[in-house]
């Protein structure tokens, strides 16, 4: 098996994904509606699953037989696991995350609070420039 | 976004963008993903879920693009890492591609369309026709039928109202509003009354029509006042202090705009009013409401009564309620009350429809049925289009068999030349909004009178995206279809057959054309029957004998002020009395009567009219009429029998009446009634009179309107209710106004009595017209258009097929055919398509014939001699059409051909 840090650096809806899955087993929504709930950027569908079927390919993440809340729910819906290797991934590109944001304060990019320089009217720049961001890096 | 029919569509949507994913992709984590994405859309609601579902869509066809480059590059690298590559280069290697290719294709197109600029205008030309058409309506449905109405969440208001079927009555008593306020599926509801008064205030005496209005009316809208307040919804139901909020029109008019009208004491009669608000114009319900005001206590004692109908309602249904389910609970009310009070609910019902129903009417269904018909048209101009197109490939066949051989696949040519259709498409989607734009002005002078909000017809980004969306689908249509037919063939035979013409494209052709053809003869017939249809319509709702003449009558409103002594009957009589004489008497008028509902006026409501005591012939529905002695004589009725009123029948004489010959024929069958006694119902209960004249009957209401019993009292004998004056003049009535009222003052100085809406009846019977004028015109205007795009049609395949055939032809002359054969062979294969449109035409005519049904006064839709007709017009088209290519055909020169 490849050792975890082979798969970093991760694209961000990837990971996303496996710190959503970090807390429970979700399914597909569950994981859209989390990550939208955490982040604030809407993760499409067909994103979701592209990735989720790389993941699934890779053994980060494996696919349940059980439901875990089946009163609640659809039983047709797919419910996704984190494997410990996932995990393991995760846990590694979070480590490589924190060196680069330890940087980026360093070079005083960041104040300690983390709020962007420019401080409200910044929020709105971060998102254009989330847009860009996921845009150029696929 | 929960309705099935929604649903399905959602399911077909995410299915078709699943296509572009790679099978196995597709098999292991589509259906779950759809499952996702159909839950993501769910849960939003309106434009939100569209956003969301569009936005999943291109992500899912992204995604799928995605994986199939990354899935590729894998395959070279053969199982490298990767959860952390992306696709960027090969995607925008082929995005680059793609962008070139298409590059490539428009220019070809160009080429295309400059190297035979003819059949490209053709195409233009007739998508300019067809898509202008269609947009132009579009812009008119839009306007009427999908522009949302000025108050907050529009599609959850319902007019509701109870209806007595035998009257045709409608209105709810003030109980019943009590009762359903209580009802669950509501979340708000008000009522109004029609109010009216003179006013003084900011110039000349003016009557002024407005509502009374229930504390809950402007809550229940839910649109703001422009200045000021509206009424509080807590507010106890009748006011002491009553309040007035004006139309933003009254308040531009009578108040100059002026704001510090708020506060300030209005006068209507000698009714005081403190203003609160006023409404900004696009505030417009009831319509021509000039005024809105609490409900005043003066029928406090009778509005509690069960039967006393007086009130028009408007409710907002509670989140998550139907107006099935409201109707339900209501019938449920309706039925539980009849239990209680039998008499007050007999033969009523309650009614509730959305309130764009109730303020749109008739017009809504009328104007559907027109856009069916253009969309008929553009099926018609479609078809066609696709003929110029095919003919045009056809011509064409080598060039793309030689870049078939070269290697470009088929779908590579389909999409060239459907770039090719796209183009032109684009060029009739101008060419159509410049249309629209056009006749815009023409559609809404013709009819926005009678046709509610068509005054807000556009032509904004809502028409353009239809125009645009339908010109990119014709586009497709008209260009995939002969892309796909032409393509179908192997190549080496375009090949093989190149220099001869006789083989090229035979029979395969003229199937499709022929197909094409008889489509557009078949969509031709609907239409033309469609207008025939109208037309005879028309022709005979204009022809109707209206009972009275209408050159140079005039009718105008009279109102008396709402206070005493003009509540009095002695007042009011002696009044009109005098101003009946006066106007007599002004030099230029030849007669003038006095009557309560001028001819051709709206009536609402009947009287219960009978033989006295118990009698089984009553009518529900009769008119009761109040006029003065003369009034047949004004406005040119014919007494059948009898004698008219005169002025020596008065309140101390026996009550005498005279009856139409509806009702007389109704009550007494074909003995004479005159001399009978009759009973009819009336504010005191059932009131007895003599009958002692039989006049043929007046219309009133609508020219199709069906006749009704009519009883007429003299006014002297009678309640006296609010008059109109009907007048005849020399030249036009109009100009005698002045006149009267001149002599309206100097009978009832000071402006008190305010004499208005002076209509010429020659003009109401136009405006009355004006409707189905319109639609008449609208539908006979398309079918013209496809009429003539048949017969283009049927001219250019008889044509191309000539080309075609011009060896054999001059074969078959060479071996001894006459020319009259080979004419006839060609005008027989004109009608065989004109023969097969038409027996189509005619079937989906008279399938469709009850869709405009309630369009027709007097003919039915499979009306025989119209449809002949129609058919008729259709046969001579085709042979018009086949004309000139069977000259041609005569014309060959064997040698010449054979050469």
């Amino acid at each position: 098996m490849a050792p975890p840090e082979s798969f970093l650096p991760l694209t961000p809806v990837v990971f996303d994904i496996l710190v959503s899955l970090a807390t429970q087993d979700r399914h597909g929504y569950s994981i859209l509606v989390d990550v939208r709930e955490r982040t604030g950027h809407a993760l499409r569908a067909g994103s979701l699953y592209r990735a989720l079927n790389r993941l699934l390919d890779d053994g980060l993440v494996e696919e349940l037989d059980e439901r875990p809340d089946p009163a609640l729910d659809d039983e047709r819906r797919r419910y996704y696991r984190l494997t410990p290797l996932g995990r393991g991934v995760a846990v590694a590109e979070a480590a490589r995350l924190e060196v680069q944001v330890k940087n980026a304060r360093t070079a005083r990019l960041l104040t300690a609070q983390g709020t962007p320089p420019g401080g409200a009217a910044g929020a709105g720049a971060a998102r254009r420039a989330g847009w860009r961001r996921r845009g150029s890096n696929r | 976004m929960t309705r099935p029919s929604t649903s399905r569509l959602v399911r077909r949507l995410i299915a078709l963008a699943l296509r572009t994913w790679p099978i196995a992709l597709r098999h292991t984590r589509g259906r779950d993903l759809g499952r996702t994405l159909r839950t993501d859309t769910e849960s939003r609601r309106g434009v939100a879920a569209g956003l969301v579902l569009l936005a999943g869509l291109i992500d899912i066809v992204r995604a799928g693009l995605h994986a199939r480059a990354a899935s590729g590059r894998r395959a070279r690298r053969m199982g490298g890492p990767g959860a952390g590559a992306t696709g960027a280069p090969g995607v925008r290697h082929r995005a680059r591609a793609l962008t070139r290719g298409l590059r490539a294709d428009l220019t070809m197109a160009i080429a295309a369309v400059r190297a035979r600029p003819g059949p490209a205008l053709m195409v233009v030309l007739t998508l300019a026709c067809g898509l202008g058409a269609s947009t132009t309506m579009f812009s008119a449905v839009d306007a009427v039928l999908l522009r949302p109405l000025p108050y907050a969440d529009d599609a959850r208001l319902v007019e509701i109202t109870e209806v007595e079927q035998a009257r045709g009555s409608t209105g709810a008593s003030l109980p019943a509003l009590e009762d359903w306020r209580e009802l669950p599926g509501l979340a708000a509801i008000g009522a109004y009354a029609a109010e009216a008064g003179i006013l003084h205030a900011g110039g000349d005496a003016e009557r002024v029509d407005g509502v009374g209005v229930s504390p809950g009316f402007f809550a229940t809208l839910g649109l703001p006042a422009l200045v000021g307040r509206t009424f509080d919804p807590d507010a106890p139901r009748f006011d002491p202090d009553p309040k007035m909020i004006l139309s933003h029109a009254l308040w531009q008019s009578r108040f100059g705009g002026d704001a510090s009208v708020i506060g300030r004491q209005v006068a209507l009669d000698q009714r005081h009013y403190t203003v609160v608000g006023v409404m900004p114009p696009e505030f417009a319900y009831p319509a021509h409401a000039q005024f809105w005001t609490t409900l005043t206590g003066a029928m406090e004692m009778i509005a509690q009564w069960r039967s006393v109908r007086y009130l028009e309602v408007v409710g907002r249904l509670a989140p998550g309620t139907s107006v099935g389910e409201l109707r339900a609970s209501l019938d449920a009310w309706r039925d539980r009350q009849a239990a209680l009070d039998a008499r007050a609910y007999a033969g009523h019902r309650p009614r509730v429809r959305p309130l764009r129903d109730a303020i749109v009417g008739p017009a809504g269904p009328a104007l559907l049925v027109v856009f069916g018909g253009v969309g008929l048209l553009l099926v018609t101009a479609c078809c066609n289009v696709a003929g110029v197109r095919l003919a045009g490939g056809l011509a064409r066949q080598q060039d793309l068999a030689v870049r078939a051989a070269l290697g470009a696949t088929r779908a590579r040519i389909v999409r060239q030349l459907s770039v090719e259709g796209l183009l032109l498409g684009l060029a009739g989607t101008g060419a159509a909004m410049a249309l629209a734009r056009a006749t815009r002005g023409a559609v809404v002078a013709l009819a926005a009178d009678r046709v509610p909000r068509l005054e807000f017809m556009r032509t904004d980004w809502r028409v353009f995206a239809f125009a645009a969306a339908a010109g990119i689908a014709t586009a497709l249509v008209f260009s995939i279809g002969p892309a796909l037919s032409l393509t179908r063939a192997p190549v080496s035979g375009h090949l093989r057959a190149s220099g001869s013409r006789t083989v090229a494209g035979r029979g395969r052709g003229w199937r499709a054309f022929a197909l094409l053809v008889s489509a557009e003869f078949a969509l031709a017939v609907v239409l033309v029957a469609g207008a025939g249809l109208l037309l005879n319509s028309y022709l005979r709702l204009s022809r109707v004998d209206v009972g009275f003449r209408p050159g140079g009558l005039a009718a105008a409103r009279i109102t008396v002020p709402l206070a005493k002594p003009w509540t009095e009957d002695p007042t009011k009589r002696r009044f009109h009395g005098e101003f009946e004489q006066a106007v007599r008497a002004l030099p230029g008028i030849r007669d003038a009567a006095l009557v309560g509902r001028a001819p051709l006026e709206a009536v609402r409501g009947g009287t219960e009219i009978s033989r006295p005591g118990r009698d089984v012939t009553a009518v529900p529905n009769g008119l009761l009429q109040v006029s003065s002695p003369g009034y047949f004589r004004t406005v040119g009725a014919r007494l059948v029998e009898g004698r008219d009123f005169t002025d020596a029948d008065v309140d101390t004489t026996e009550r005498v009446a005279i009856v139409n010959d509806v009702l007389a024929r109704a009550l007494w069958g074909d003995a004479s009634p005159v001399g009978q006694r009759l009973e009819f119902g009336y504010f005191s209960g059932p009131t007895p009179a003599t009958v002692i004249g039989v006049v043929h009957r007046i219309q009133y209401d609508d020219l199709s309107a069906e006749l009704r019993p009519e009883l007429y009292l003299t006014y002297r004998q009678a309640i006296v209710v609010p008059m109109q004056l009907v007048f005849r003049a020399d030249g036009d009535p109009v100009a005698s106004v002045p006149a009267i009222r001149a002599a309206l003052a100097r009978v009832e100085p000071g402006g008190v009595v305010t004499l208005d809406q002076v209509t010429r009846l020659d003009a109401r019977i136009g405006t009355l017209l004006a409707p189905p004028r319109f639609y008449l015109m609208l539908v006979a205007s398309f079918a013209l258009m496809a009429l003539l795009l048949a017969a283009l049609g049927i001219y250019g395949t008889l044509s191309f097929w000539l080309g075609e055939r011009r060896r054999e032809l001059g074969i078959r002359l060479a071996l001894g055919a006459s020319p009259g054969a080979l004419a006839r062979r060609i005008v027989g294969r004109g009608l065989i398509l004109a023969g097969a449109g038409l027996a189509a035409g005619l079937v989906l005519t008279l399938a469709g014939g009850r869709l405009v049904a309630h369009l027709l006064y007097g003919v039915t839709p499979a009306d025989a001699p119209t449809l002949a007709g129609a058919s008729l017009a259709l046969v001579l088209v085709a042979l018009g059409a086949c004309a000139l290519p069977a000259r041609r055909a005569m014309g060959v020169d064997a040698v010449e051909v054979m050469r």
